[in-house]
């Protein structure tokens, strides 16, 4: 191979797949990256065997050729390598070379008879997402999923499709995040009405959300999702393809759980709330507080107190319809819901102490994010 | 069961072939390779010279196809030759996790939250003050137990044939079901299958909920307690299906009893299914109450008894497939004739002959397996159980004082358990006759041996004795 590409292009795509590499496996094959050329591109590869990923960026091909590079060394080089704008990439049989006025390198090439191949699909798209969207709503996504694999599906986030829309959540049992993506026409691809009747719904594991947003960059504007035998290949505008494995499980049915009546709702500024959930932390070990409505004075109060410690309580204005309430939570549960709220204003709707409440945004239209907690009970 | 094993014996012409085939690449490729690109694969079927090959992931796929496709045909095609090609399949079936618990979503965290967000047992032990659960479907059930992973033999092929009638016919044609049978036979694994095919057939619609009797009695305190009995009740109230399993220790518990009578009156007029479980029929738990028993001797009463030879082999031989292990036929079929008492010792015995083997690296023989056996059998039998122990737990069962024994008396109320008494001493410490005569008050031995073979006959045809005879072997055994 020898192939002149562009320093900073090469960088992105390096780091990107690097990150997709198997670590600490037995197979040693899967900790490299596979460099090819192909139809005029440089084409790199990566795979976990959970996750895949193909990147091709341009290049000037003088040689066309397939190797394999040790991924931590070639990215540990390159991301430390600024002496061109422009770098050439040439291959014996042994090593990799890249030189410029003042530095030669050898990189030792791995034989890549065993790299995996990376499924590919001719599917089309299932549906689209836009790249801003996506990005938004991560964050959401992300402080309810769980981090134990002894509930895999757990782990994922649950997709179900409706006519309009998408309904995306995560859960780890606890509290769940649910977010509502509207889909226009355009959105959906002609295998989507099959997909409706058919009653699928998919998990997709939370890592490939995290890779999704990691590769997401200005120049990405939708972002194409196919499903193809359990698996998934997310297609981005920048040339770069990412397949991942699906969860394979049946998500809860939450829907069951999410309550529809309330007997109080509440307006209140998200700030003051965040710092008096902070101040409140301060002084309960077990990461509980109180949370009191008072709906003569329109007031909600927080308290926390601990006898080794002390205490504390904050008293906010908040604007307060219905009944008074006494509810205990897990801080850092209660905080992560309402850190994540993209308004000024934060909704809480209550039914009463050992039920579920549901926490939203005031300007609820965007993404239509609903965060329910479960309260401890007393 | 004839049909049961015809499919058996189809399936196994396909494994064989698959593991001729993977024998032959394992000697080509690298064990971690092997692993990577073979584990979990497996011959769907073989179609219009096709053999459709399922895999474990997109990847697996990608490199059989287009890296192995040569070698695996090659394989095929000495056994085969009329495949032509191969095509793998990705695995979506559920069941491969081993967590797919279809219900439940947000419960409350524990008051430690510390704790609940480590523990993840969270889910099994729920709180179970929370009706909120069962609001939407909290059922308490282990999916891992199915109708499909369940090896119908005689020994309890009624009591399967009734479950499954239930799951068809909720609470109309066999109700209450009551099952009953030893220990590790099998009937938790009956009960909790009904419930998971309710919930799989009709998830939305259908409340059900498993309890043990010990779990309902600790609810029933702490309600007591917390002076929140009315919502046990109506918790209890709301589920189409509920099961209890080993209703047996709900005897003497007045109170439990009396709550209990209440639900289940109260589900049994609105045709909701109840389905219970016990160690003994309903006629031998003491201290039950009449109307409870007169109660669960109305609906539908099976049993489940000691699994025959060939059901222990198949019991063995699934188990062992689903731990990927291998054992050659007359191993397996030496352990079924040796662990004859339950399904959970058979299960035991084979964890243990898979760790030993793997950890010490050796496939297993047959001196091995009468090795393991020998050990176990042992221990079974040496518990420390001697004569005393067994004068004891008699005298106790019967009510009479343990000096009884060794009295002249013939009175039946004495004499008959005497005779047990020589028949257990028999069978279980393996005494002399001339020792058990002398024992019991300086009798002639032909006195013991004709206790002896009194209770052995009468256990053949009576079976309110062999019912009492097990308990009396639990209580021995369980009770130092």
């Amino acid at each position: 191979m020898n192939i002149t590409t562009n320093l900073e292009k090469l960088k992105k795509v390096i780091s990107l797949a690097e990150k997709i590499t198997g670590k600490n496996n037995d197979l040693p094959i899967l900790s490299s990256l596979l460099l090819e050329t192909e139809k005029g591109l440089l084409k790199i590869s990566a795979t976990n065997l959970e996750l895949g990923i193909i990147l091709k960026i341009g290049a000037k091909i003088e040689k066309n050729g397939k190797i394999a590079v040790p991924a931590k060394i070639i990215n540990n080089f390159i991301n430390n390598f600024n002496f061109i704008n422009k770098i050439q990439l040439k291959s014996d049989e042994k090593f990799l070379n890249i030189s410029s006025n003042n530095n030669k390198t050898k990189i030792k090439i791995i034989s890549n008879d065993d790299f995996p191949i990376i499924p590919q699909t001719k599917k089309e798209f299932l549906f689209k997402i836009k790249a801003d969207i996506l990005r938004e709503i991560i964050n959401k996504l992300n402080i309810s999923v769980s981090n134990q694999d002894t509930r895999l599906e757990f782990t994922g986030v649950n997709i179900i499709f409706k006519d309009n829309y998408l309904e995306l959540a995560s859960t780890d049992s606890f509290r769940l995040s649910k977010i509502i993506i509207d889909l226009n026409n355009k959105e959906k691809g002609s295998n989507y009405k099959e997909i409706i009747e058919k009653k699928e719904t998919l998990i997709i594991p939370f890592n490939t959300l995290l890779e999704i947003n990691r590769i997401i960059d200005n120049n990405c504007k939708e972002i194409e999702f196919i499903t193809d035998q359990n698996q998934i290949f997310i297609k981005f505008d920048n040339d770069i393809l990412l397949t991942s494995r699906l969860i394979n499980g049946k998500y809860p049915d939450y829907s069951q759980i999410i309550p529809q009546k309330f007997n109080t709702k509440v307006n209140i500024d998200k700030n003051s709330l965040l710092q008096a959930i902070r101040l409140a932390l301060v002084f309960n070990n077990k990461g509980e507080l109180n949370l009191k409505i008072d709906n003569k004075k329109n007031q909600l109060i927080i308290n926390s107190q601990e006898q080794e410690i002390g205490e504390n309580k904050t008293i906010l204005e908040a604007d307060i319809q219905g009944d008074n309430q006494d509810i205990v939570f897990n801080s850092k549960y209660l905080l992560d819901g309402i850190s994540v709220v993209d308004s000024d204003i934060v909704n809480l709707k209550i039914i009463d102490s050992d039920k579920p409440i549901i926490i939203t945004e005031s300007n609820n239209k965007k993404n239509n994010f609903e965060y329910i907690l479960m309260p401890i009970k007393k | 069961m004839g049909i049961f094993k015809s499919k058996n014996q189809q399936k196994l012409n396909k494994e064989d072939l698959w593991k001729a085939v993977l024998g032959e690449i394992e000697s080509t490729v690298s064990e971690a390779q092997f692993v990577t690109w073979f584990k979990g694969t497996s011959i769907i079927k073989i179609e219009n010279h096709i053999a459709f090959i399922n895999v474990a992931h997109g990847f697996a796929k990608e490199w059989l196809e287009n890296k192995f496709n040569g070698q695996i045909l090659k394989a095929l095609n000495k056994y085969h030759p009329e495949i032509k090609n191969i095509q793998c399949l990705i695995d979506s079936s559920k069941k491969n996790i081993t967590t797919t618990k279809k219900i439940d979503a947000v419960v409350a965290p524990k008051n430690n939250s510390k704790q609940a967000t480590h523990k993840n047992d969270f889910f099994v032990n729920y709180d179970k003050n929370n009706n909120l659960f069962l609001n939407h479907n909290f059922s308490n059930l282990n999916p891992r137990y199915t109708f499909e992973n369940f090896i119908i033999g005689e020994n309890n092929q009624l009591a399967h044939a009734a479950c499954l009638s239930v799951t068809e016919n909720l609470g109309t044609t066999y109700n209450p079901l009551f099952i009953y049978g030893g220990v590790g036979l099998g009937k938790t694994h009956l009960l909790q299958a009904v419930g998971n095919k309710i919930l799989e057939n009709n998830s939305l619609e259908k409340k059900v909920y498993y309890t043990s009797s010990e779990d309902f009695t600790n609810e029933i305190i702490t309600s007591i307690q917390n002076k929140t009995i009315e919502n046990v009740k109506n918790k209890y109230k709301q589920v189409d299906l509920l099961i209890i399993d080993d209703i047996q220790f709900i005897s003497g518990k007045e109170i439990t009893q009396d709550i209990f009578f209440h639900i289940f009156n109260f589900l049994y007029q609105i045709n909701k299914q109840i389905i219970i479980s016990s160690d003994r029929s309903p006629k031998n738990i003491s201290v039950l109450e009449e109307r409870l028993r007169s109660r669960f001797e109305g609906g539908m009463i099976v049993d489940i008894s000691l699994p025959d030879l060939e059901t222990r082999i198949a019991i063995l031989k699934s188990k062992i497939e689903e731990k990927n292990f291998f054992l050659k036929d007359n191993l397996i079929e030496y352990i079924a004739q040796n662990i004859q008492s339950n399904i959970r010792e058979l299960e035991g015995i084979l964890n243990k002959i898979i760790a030993i083997s793997q950890l010490k690296k050796i496939n297993p023989n047959l001196d091995f397996i009468k090795s393991i056996l020998k050990e176990n059998i042992n221990n079974q039998k040496k518990k420390g159980i001697t004569h005393k122990h067994i004068i004891k737990v008699l005298a106790d069962f019967y009510g009479i004082n343990e000096n009884d024994f060794f009295t002249k008396t013939r009175k039946k109320r004495i004499a008959f358990p005497r005779q047990i008494g020589m028949y257990l001493m028999k069978t279980e410490l393996n005494a002399s006759f001339p020792w058990i005569g002398d024992f019991f008050g300086g009798r002639d031995h032909s006195t013991a041996i004709h206790g002896y073979e009194k209770i052995k006959q009468q256990l053949q045809d009576d079976e309110k004795l062999q019912d009492d005879l097990n308990y009396i072997k639990d209580l021995l055994y369980s009770k130092k």
